[in-house]
């Protein structure tokens, strides 16, 4: 293996397959992540040894589809930024804006540009959907008050 | 050295959708208010069960100085004052959430719920965001009332009836919530598990124009986990569910008018598409 190439995070991770996209739950961040078609495949194709242009290489030989060795790294950085792969892996694109990269990759690929969505799973179910007091003086009967308790609210959380 | 002497060997142990509760007080009588409490928050879904050691321990106390206090298993006991409303508030919540959060073969996701033409239709949302509102003018309108708290979903990702009465908050009540029984605004409760057709992320804003966008299973499925009660838990076994659910319902997302004007347009909508 070679520690310059990518390799997808496995530990920590809960996947769901999807027809076009993957879905990736990170349990050590409580994190849920939507990678589309091409983030997925490049995901999934970052296993240590395989470099960008062979993950390029390996979609036109899966797909008959072109991915171009750039459009590799936007999704390489995008599972950077969300903490996806095993090691941080240094960016292609130092200096250039995200915009000057996708538009440069925009006229070269008719692959769908990788997309990860993402959101967090809330902190505490009951705080997070029953409580909508932000200071102990919101709660109770005050207007729009989400504590049970008119005496024990903290800073959101229905607890001391 | 602590003095409080109460003793707490009065009990009441149930089960519900696989969760085991011990409630234990110093008082008959708040005894009784607790459970009566529980059965109202799970809509009768539960179980007595001889005392015996449970997952889950919450004790209720009453003290010398007139307050109510509480504590939930190993952590340290809270005061919840003296008015026996808040303590009955409290804990309505609080075992709603446990069992959401623990149940055994179900998925609970914060939602309102209808059934619509065979279908359940499921707005996930947090609180105050109008969802008790919306569900209450989709069951004026025909809709078959599931819940306006949680959409429970089976290994199979069929939805279940959760249905208590409305909990609906009225401005001129300053948002204190009031119970409602569906009867009461012409609609009937659902009782058998449904396929989920359509799932609606919105909230209300003022003069806000219907503009769907619908989302992909994967898109849908991450704005599901944010409702998702036992997804830190249970991450398989939730994913694995909301992963059904995603790939037979549409999903789309927009922000939505008044209810009472949104509601039937909304269903005709889900008719035709």
């Amino acid at each position: 293996m070679d520690n310059t190439f990518p390799t997808a995070r496995k530990s920590g991770l809960v996947v769901q397959e999807m027809p076009d996209e993957l879905l990736v739950y990170d349990t050590d961040n409580n994190k849920a992540h939507c990678l589309n078609h091409t983030a997925a495949f490049v995901f999934k194709s970052c296993d240590g040894y395989r470099s960008p242009t062979d993950i390029a290489g390996l979609y036109k030989a899966e797909s008959g589809g072109k991915m171009s060795e750039d459009m590799v790294w936007l999704a390489i950085d995008q599972l950077n930024e969300n903490d996806l792969l095993e090691q941080q892996v240094k960016s292609a694109f130092a200096g250039q804006s995200r915009r000057e990269v996708i538009k440069k990759i925009g006229f070269a690929s008719v692959v769908a540009l990788p997309v990860i969505a993402s959101l967090v799973a809330p902190k505490n179910a009951m705080a997070a959907t029953s409580c909508a007091c932000n200071t102990p003086a919101s709660c109770g009967n005050a207007p729009n008050a989400g504590c049970p308790s008119t005496t024990n609210c903290n800073a959101g959380l229905c607890r001391p | 050295m602590s003095n409080d002497r109460r003793i707490f060997d009065k009990q009441f142990c149930f089960e519900s959708y696989g969760v085991t509760i011990r409630i234990e007080s110093n008082r008959t009588d708040l005894l009784g208010v607790a459970e009566k409490t529980v059965r109202k928050a799970l809509v009768g879904n539960l179980q007595p069960i001889e005392n015996q050691k449970t997952g889950h321990v919450l004790r209720i106390g009453h003290s010398r100085d007139g307050k109510y206090t509480f504590r939930d298993g190993d952590e340290p006991e809270f005061s919840l004052g003296k008015k026996l409303k808040d303590l009955v508030r409290y804990l309505n919540t609080l075992v709603r959430f446990k069992i959401a959060e623990f149940a055994v073969d179900r998925v609970f996701v914060h939602a309102g719920v209808v059934g619509w033409n065979g279908k359940a239709i499921v707005l996930p949302a947090d609180s105050y965001q109008g969802k008790t509102t919306l569900t209450a003018e989709l069951v004026k309108n025909g809709a078959t009332y599931y819940s306006d708290d949680f959409a429970v979903f089976d290994s199979d990702g069929m939805v279940h009836p959760f249905a208590r009465p409305l909990s609906v908050r009225y401005e001129h009540l300053k948002g204190i919530s009031t119970d409602v029984h569906v009867e009461s605004i012409g609609g009937t409760a659902g009782t058998e598990p449904l396929p989920v057709g359509f799932v609606l992320l919105t909230k209300y804003r003022e003069n806000a124009r219907w503009k769907p966008k619908f989302l992909s299973p994967g898109e849908g499925m991450i704005e599901l986990i944010t409702q998702t009660i036992p997804i830190r838990y249970a991450p398989e076994f939730s994913l694995d569910v909301l992963k059904k659910v995603a790939a037979r319902a549409r999903i789309a997302k927009s922000y939505r008018n008044d209810a009472k004007e949104f509601a039937k347009k909304f269903l005709e909508f889900v008719d035709t598409n």
